[in-house]
């Protein structure tokens, strides 16, 4: 047996399941359903970035012959360009850093413990890579720095994305706060929108999760930003150059 | 009206608190239930992880090419005798009868039942010549896959009047190869790798399931 894409997507669909309807009770059912939307729609945009970018693709299994036999191929549900697998492990990765960061630390600020989710992550993405890369799950083409084949580029993507999820998700749904430096752009554009000037806390449900959408919209323009330089500054280190995505 | 708008405004707050705030023995469950489940799944991922070692071996295994799809149908039947130009592409499923000639150059992949060229660990299997495949099966050590993909880095450009700068390979070397890790500590570097990992992930795990039974027990 290998741990071939089929046996992959067929463990996060399983494990998935368990892992939902536990983290639905964890968290309680509404505030579960808004961080699993969240957390798909984060990992979706960023991976779909990557992939459009020539980062990384999901492609190899679709393009090598011998899976082209295979029973049901590579991936078997996709969401555009990245399999529903992918986005599915960075959603329980995310839940469950996010439940022992909370744990863990209680009464830390929701960015030490969004740090702390971060780094549990981080260890997380280094038991999957090596694993993933070798058996083609997905497949890193950046000019960038490896270790072990793993880009630094993804451990520092990882790093970030879930700290900013997680900071957004305890800042707003959790501890729902004004955030000083956004009051004012916050008050212009989404809750005109949304028709009130409430403070986060005195928002009804259906308005906080608009405004925890609109907060991830907003850090993924601070992840871009974070990102970029870190881009660059391994390109310009690189150990390995670039895999065109079609080899 | 005013203030009945408000009422209800704020009753509907509440309803959603009471759904939000679930009591503390089933949060304390449901954690419990996810932190059982990551543990199964970094087990999975251990047990993946060794299931690929064989992969890990080969150096180039990370950055090797997907066979190319073909346009000959599967499951063609080549006449015996039949000599074949050399850069042919055999498509799975196709039954060579004794006699045909293979000429260098001609990828000949294996029947699906059988492991992919690139994934059976000593490659080298390209361009094999009739009787390699005997001295391939014999040799334990495995010999990577030289892929020859040109590196295509933007902004490369090179001028006729300075040297052309040196492209970089697209496989890694040293720290940045995974098969150096996968061969190292006898053969066991990528066992003994996520291993670590893996232990060190369910630590954590369990500190956080420790502090939440401590918590059920303190009240």
């Amino acid at each position: 047996m290998k741990a071939n894409v089929i046996v992959f997507e067929a463990a996060i669909f399983i494990f998935f399941l368990f892992f939902y309807h536990g983290s639905s009770r964890a968290m309680g059912k509404s505030r579960n359903r808004v961080f699993f939307a969240g957390a798909l729609l984060y990992s979706l945009a960023i991976q779909t970035v990557a992939v459009l970018g020539g980062v990384m693709n999901f492609y190899w299994y679709q393009q090598n012959t011998y899976y082209k036999h295979y029973p049901l191929g590579g991936y078997i549900i996709w969401l555009g360009l990245v399999p529903l697998a992918a986005g599915l492990l960075f959603y329980m990765v995310a839940a469950m850093t996010q439940m022992l960061s909370t744990v863990m630390m209680p009464k830390a600020s929701a960015w030490a413990r969004s740090a702390l989710a971060g780094a549990i992550a981080v260890g997380f993405y280094l038991l999957i890579e090596p694993i993933a890369i070798t058996n083609h799950w997905w497949t890193w083409n950046l000019k960038s720095f490896y270790i072990i084949d793993i880009p630094l580029v993804a451990l520092f993507g990882v790093f970030a994305a879930v700290f900013l999820f997680n900071a957004v998700y305890t800042l707003t749904v959790l501890d729902a706060k004004d955030q000083k430096n956004l009051k004012k752009f916050e008050d212009r554009t989404v809750k005109k929108l949304l028709k009130t000037n409430h403070h986060p806390a005195n928002l009804n449900w259906r308005q906080l999760q608009w405004l925890f959408f609109y907060r991830l919209l907003m850090s993924l323009v601070v992840f871009a930003a974070f990102m970029t330089p870190v881009i660059v500054i391994f390109w310009a280190v690189a150990n390995r150059g670039q895999i065109p995505p079609n080899w | 009206m005013a203030n009945k708008r408000i009422e209800l405004e704020q009753y509907k707050h509440y309803v959603n608190l009471l759904e939000e705030e679930p009591n503390r023995k089933t949060a304390r469950r449901g954690f419990l239930t996810c932190a059982i489940v990551m543990v199964i799944l970094v087990v999975g991922f251990i047990v993946m992880g060794f299931m690929s070692t064989n992969l890990a071996r080969n150096p180039s295994n990370v950055t090797s090419k997907p066979q190319p799809a073909t346009s000959t149908p599967t499951g063609t039947q080549v006449p015996s005798g039949t000599q074949l130009p050399s850069g042919t592409q055999l498509p799975s499923g196709t039954q060579l009868p004794s006699g045909t000639q293979l000429p260098s150059g001609t990828q000949t992949p294996m029947a699906p039942t059988d492991k992919m060229m690139s994934d059976a660990g000593p490659a080298g299997l390209i361009d094999a010549q009739p009787g390699d495949l005997v001295a391939q099966a014999q040799s334990s050590t495995p010999t990577p896959i030289n892929i020859s993909a040109p590196s295509t880095s933007p902004g490369s450009v090179t001028s006729p009047g300075k040297p052309a700068a040196k492209p970089l390979p697209t496989t890694t070397s040293g720290a940045g190869n995974l098969g150096n890790l996968a061969n190292g500590a006898g053969a066991r570097g990528l066992d003994i790798y996520v291993l670590v990992l893996g232990i060190a992930l369910m630590i954590v795990i369990y500190l956080g399931v420790r502090r939440v039974r401590l918590e059920g027990k303190t009240k």
